[in-house]
């Protein structure tokens, strides 16, 4: 699938939700212009104050009409606004390379499209958004989100094992959105994510599943094989071991939750067989409410 | 079916004894499962997590046992060769064998039977290890001595049965030569025809060694034809038959040239085993078709008898006039005109007729015979000529006194004039054929009227000398049989004259009846060399002769059988052929007689022995292909077949059958419909208004509709109407979805739905059947819509009511040109446009006033004009415009 398709789905996806704006209380420092205001002078769009003109500064920047209507000089300022940096993260291992049923997407595609709605309702907000694990600086506009695209693209044909995101330097206050299937062991997970929490980077975790996955539908003798070579397990009787199977998945749910809370992260969940828009609006919500699902 | 089944052996008992590693099998299938499937799945660290005494094997399904212990046990059945109908050997193993083989043209349908049992005991002396000998009867008569089974079966195979008879005693000769070379007293086979021949052969045969009579029975006896002759109404065919019970009942048929049957009858044999003499009945027409008698359901040459009458010529001749006429006066020319088409004619004096050869003699004008020639002429009409005169002007005026030697009957002298202007009897007509005469089955003509005639002399047996005569009796053609022939007297000319028989189509009927009745002249002279043109061949089929045929020579006394040289068939060239038949040359048809005493007779093995080897290997690799199956992919394929299955079974193939004359009428013309609601006496008004407003819109604008019709949701095409009333009522059921499929279909591809609430507000019921309809967002029809000027200009909307709510699709979003598919209403505007058939309205309008009524129909008009033209008045908004800017 080229990744003018995958945007032109993930746009699709997005197209319901408005423009997305991150609630931030503390913005990463940045540089790039943005929307978030600073509450102090700075570059930005919006009225801040007039203040006295002082001399030595250019005349260029005192504001006539103010300085008309009264005896003094005036100078408008403006509000510094800059722009909140979101980093993005997509599993493209190979476990995310599967589909129970041909006619569900794959887990990986599902998310990409996931990852690409949400790049694409950030730039249309103003923000900033960079991909983890990607040299390139974060961006705006459409030109970062065909850049993301096609990362994401080349990432997902490549099938690596890597199952969570290697550790990478972000500013503090970034906001983080982690979309994966987060099979892999309990303790990895938490490292990375508590490395993260460590320097203020606010998460978002997105568990995508295919439904096969969640309800094991398999019947009889059947030996499973890992797509990350995890090994293989044989059952001579599925069935038996469905309900066991649920519970674990459940178990292994609650602790991820639990996790995320404590880091003041938010977690949702996602399978392949409901419309990405659901999980789009379950991850805009968190973002825009700053808060805790 | 139990009998055929009870019979199986096996040829290799000891095979079963791998029977006994049956149990072993079971016990070793139970200990090794077979293989798990794999399957893919990313979550296998969760399943890793799980306690692990789910894991285990669990035991081998008990169907999966069974089903390889099936296979298995089928396996060692084949390696058994399980074999029904064994035949086992005989005794005396080493006696050479002897097979006697009748191949004559009796054998011939039954050849497959004798074949096959031939097969069967080849497949004995194989077993047992006997040489075989074996001797043909018919054809080249000779022993022949296998010393390998598999080259008796390739020269059995090359026999063929031929049609015509063996000869016994050259059989005897050959056996004799081959018994002088064996040592041991064989053992023959005779595989007999089944008939009585020559009882010596049989017990000759016997004492030649152990004799074992092979035959089919006195059911299978071959009925023959021995003879066929021509009458005048078709044949007399001798057939000889076996004195079989019930009596039988053979199918006498007659072919023609192309071997197809023309006419058939059924006859009950009675006296047949000495020859019994059946008449056949045909229609004159089919009998000069005919070419062959056939008894049906016998293949065989005897069964079939050649006509070569068909070819015979019977050639016509007509003595010339002294002064012969040209005109439509000549008589010959009537003669000439009916018979050219049947038979070749020639004119010529008495003298050189006579001496060419002809069946019939025409004499139309009383010719002098002179004396020399009547002995000539009596002779000729004695060895079978047909003579044939005509009255004349001249025969009237003379009188034949004395009888005339050719004149079957005396005549009066004179002329009997009927309906002349001084006669009292008036013309008269034709009354009826003689049933003795050849003319007994032609239709009597009522329009042949006979003006004048000549009358003969009461006699005795006049009246079985008539062959046809007037109303009042008086015969109109005498005939006399003299010898072979015959002399016949039309009381008429043969020009139309005296009557208008010459021009009616009775006339030819009667001259070819008279052609039938002539027995032709023999071609063939003595001593002619005939040469082969079609054969007989084993199967019973003429077909092209071989090298071994000679030429058929006859006359001197000669008597031809047919033989191997001289086949029967056809010989002689192709016109002129002559018929072969074996028919003729068989005596007797009957069972074999007395057996020797010590000769085992039988009749032929019913069924072959079967092999069931292979077919236990089938059911074993069907069986492992389930297994197979089964184990790999189980679930998927029985979730992926049951629906299918399920689709099969519940699908009825006759509920979405369109009305196909329905739909037909509905393309044919334009009509608009009407949804049916269950309702009668609505879906009555609904079609009246429709109606109602076709007549208005005829008689205004150009729209010409025809009656509306009755549309069936959930079977009609919607596509063929432009318009659907749609009256909604309270019990009307839910739409299916193919039918609301198809709705959405029209409502998209330009079709218009009129929903009418009938003058009540129902919004709930509404809003439920629209609920699955794709409708645009509505509106309320404004102003300046096109509906108030798309003919008449209008500005109410007016039904039976008269409210304001009247909604159609918003023209924004309308894709369709801006215009709207649906129109929602509940002014009952069929109530007001219906009419009954004295065009008196049906319903009053409310408020009232027939202003009202007219203003219901100017809508009408405006909706259908909308329907069909779109917004093009819409854009008519625009012409001021337009005009003004092209300076008009």
């Amino acid at each position: 699938m080229s990744s003018k398709n995958t945007i032109y789905l993930a746009e699709e996806a997005a197209s319901n939700l408005p423009p997305l704006l991150v609630e931030a209380e503390r913005v990463a420092a940045t540089v790039a212009q943005g929307v978030h205001g600073r509450r102090k002078t700075g570059q930005g769009d919006s009225f801040w104050q007039f203040r006295p003109y002082n001399a030595g500064e250019s005349t260029r920047r005192i504001d006539w009409r103010q300085s008309a209507k009264t005896q003094h000089h005036f100078v408008r300022e403006y509000e510094w606004e800059i722009a909140q940096t979101v980093w993005l993260w997509c599993d493209t291992s190979a476990s995310m390379h599967y589909s129970e049923n041909r006619t569900r997407p794959q887990k990986v595609h599902r998310a990409q499209i996931l990852t690409l709605g949400l790049a694409s309702l950030l730039v249309r907000g103003g923000e900033q958004i960079a991909l983890l694990g990607d040299p390139n600086p974060a961006g705006g506009g459409r030109a970062a989100l065909h850049r993301l695209a096609s990362i994401l693209d080349k990432k997902r044909d490549e099938g690596s094992f890597l199952s969570m995101p290697a550790h990478e330097h972000l500013p503090r206050h970034t906001e983080l959105v982690l979309i994966g299937d987060f099979l892999s062991p309990l303790d990895e997970i938490e490292e990375a994510l508590k490395r993260y929490s460590r320097r203020h980077v606010r998460g978002h975790l997105l568990q995508v599943l295919d439904p096969a996955e969640e309800t094991l539908p398999f019947d009889g003798r059947v030996q499973f094989e890992g797509l990350e070579n995890e090994g293989s397990i044989y059952f001579g009787n599925v069935q038996a071991v469905r309900e066991d199977y649920r519970a674990r998945l459940n178990a292994r749910r609650n602790a991820l939750n639990q996790l995320t809370h404590s880091l003041g992260w938010s977690f949702h969940r996602h399978t392949t067989d409901y419309p990405a828009e659901s999980a789009l609006l379950a991850l805009f919500q968190s973002i825009t409410q700053g808060g805790m699902r | 079916m139990w009998e055929s089944l009870g019979h199986i052996s096996f040829t290799m008992p000891w095979a079963l004894a791998a029977l006994l590693v049956l149990p072993l099998l079971w016990q070793l299938l139970k200990v090794t499962p077979p293989k798990p499937s794999k399957i893919r799945f990313p979550a296998v660290r969760l399943l890793q997590e799980l306690s692990s005494n789910q894991i285990l094997a669990t035991k081998t399904p008990l169907w999966v046992l069974i089903l390889r212990s099936l296979i298995a046990l089928f396996l060692i059945l084949a390696m058994a060769q399980p074999v029904s109908n064994l035949i086992e050997g005989h005794s005396d193993l080493d006696s050479p064998l002897v097979i006697v083989i009748d191949n004559d043209w009796s054998v011939m349908d039954r050849w497959p039977l004798r074949q096959k049992e031939l097969e069967i005991i080849l497949g004995q002396a194989e077993q047992n290890d006997q040489p075989v000998h074996v001797i043909a009867s018919v054809g080249n008569v000779t022993t022949t001595s296998f010393t390998t089974i598999q080259a008796a079966r390739s020269y059995i195979a090359t026999l063929k049965p031929h049609p015509w008879a063996g000869d016994k005693t050259v059989i005897l000769k050959k056996l004799d030569e081959t018994l002088g070379t064996l040592t041991q007293t064989p053992r023959i086979i005779w595989l007999s025809n089944g008939l009585e021949d020559d009882s010596a052969f049989m017990s000759s045969l016997h004492e030649h060694g152990d004799l074992e009579i092979i035959h089919d029975g006195i059911e299978a006896l071959p009925s023959v034809i021995t003879d066929a002759r021509r009458t005048e109404q078709g044949f007399d065919v001798r057939v000889l038959s076996a004195n079989k019970k019930p009596t039988p009942e053979i199918n006498l048929q007659v072919l023609d040239d192309q071997s197809t049957v023309i006419y058939q009858q059924k006859e009950k044999l009675s006296d047949a085993q000495n020859g019994q003499t059946l008449k056949v009945k045909i229609p004159n027409e089919l009998k000069s078709r005919s070419a062959a008698l056939h008894i049906g359901g016998y293949i065989t040459p005897a069964a079939r008898y050649l006509l070569d009458e068909k070819w015979r010529d019977r050639p016509v001749g007509i003595i010339q006039n002294r002064h012969p006429n040209t005109n439509l006066l000549d008589p010959a020319y009537y003669i000439r005109k009916s018979l050219k088409p049947h038979a070749p004619i020639q004119e010529a004096p008495l003298e050189d007729l006579l001496k060419r050869k002809t069946a019939l003699l025409f004499d139309t004008s009383q010719t002098a015979i002179k004396a020399e020639k009547h002995i000539a002429l009596k002779k000729w009409i004695e060895a079978g000529g047909i003579f044939v005169r005509f009255a004349s002007q001249k025969l009237a005026e003379t009188g034949i006194e004395q009888r005339d030697e050719f004149s079957p009957v005396q005549l009066m002298q004179g002329l009997r004039t009927l309906g002349g202007t001084l006669s009292w009897e008036r013309k008269t007509n034709l009354n009826d054929f003689s049933e003795n005469g050849p003319f007994s089955e032609l239709d009597v003509p009522s329009d042949v009227v006979i003006k004048k005639q000549i009358l003969a002399r009461p006699d005795a047996n006049l009246s079985e000398k008539t062959w046809a005569r007037l109303q009042d009796g008086t015969p109109l053609i005498t005939a006399q049989h003299t010898g072979k022939g015959w002399q016949v007297l039309f009381h008429v000319t043969a020009a139309p004259d005296w009557s208008n028989l010459p021009l009616s189509g009775t006339f030819e009927l009667m001259m070819m009846r008279l052609l039938s009745l002539s027995a032709g002249s023999a071609i063939l002279d003595a001593d002619a060399k005939l040469y082969p043109y079609r054969i007989f061949d084993s199967t019973g089929s003429l077909v092209a002769p071989h090298g071994q045929a000679k030429a058929l020579e006859i006359g001197k006394g000669k008597s031809i059988q047919p033989n191997g040289t001289t086949p029967p068939g056809l010989y002689g060239t192709e016109n002129a052929l002559r018929a072969f038949n074996l028919g003729p040359f068989i005596n007797q048809v009957a069972p074999l007689g007395e057996i020797p005493l010590g000769a085992s007779i039988r009749g032929f093995s019913e069924n072959k022995q079967h092999n069931f080897a292979p077919w236990c290997l089938f059911i074993a690799l069907i069986l492992a292909l389930i297994d197979w199956i089964t184990t790999l992919t189980w679930l998927r394929f029985s979730k992926a077949i049951t629906p299918c299955v399920l689709v099969l079974f519940f699908t009825h193939p006759a509920l979405s059958e369109p009305d196909w004359d329905k739909a037909l009428a509905a393309a044919n013309h334009m009509r608009l419909a009407y949804m049916i609601t269950g309702d009668k006496k609505m879906d009555e008004t609904v079609q009246r208004g429709l109606d109602g407003l076709g007549t208005v819109l005829k008689r205004r604008t150009a729209v010409e509709l025809s009656p509306a019709m009755a549309f069936n949701p959930e079977k009609d095409d919607p596509s063929l109407f432009p318009m659907i009333y749609w009256a909604i009522t309270e019990n009307q059921g839910e739409l299916s979805d193919e039918a609301q499929n198809r709705l959405n279909l029209f409502l998209h591809t330009g079709g218009f739905l009129l929903m009418d609430t009938m003058g009540q507000d129902k919004p709930a019921l509404l809003s439920k059947i629209a609920k699955n309809l794709q409708i645009g967002d509505l509106q309320p029809v404004s102003e300046s819509h096109v509906l108030t000027r798309s003919f008449y200009l209008i500005k109410q909307f007016s039904g039976r009511f008269d409210f304001n709510d009247i909604w159609v699709e918003a023209a924004e979003n309308s894709t369709r040109d801006r215009v709207s598919s649906v129109l929602i209403g509940k002014n009952a505007w069929a109530q007001a446009w219906a009419r009954d058939d004295s065009l008196r309205p049906l319903y009053a309008v409310v408020p009232g006033g027939e202003i009202q009524r007219e203003q219901a129909y100017r809508f009408g008009v405006n909706l259908v004009m909308y329907i069909l033209s779109g917004n093009y008045k819409g854009d008519q908004v625009h012409l001021p415009a337009i005009m003004q800017r092209l300076g008009l």
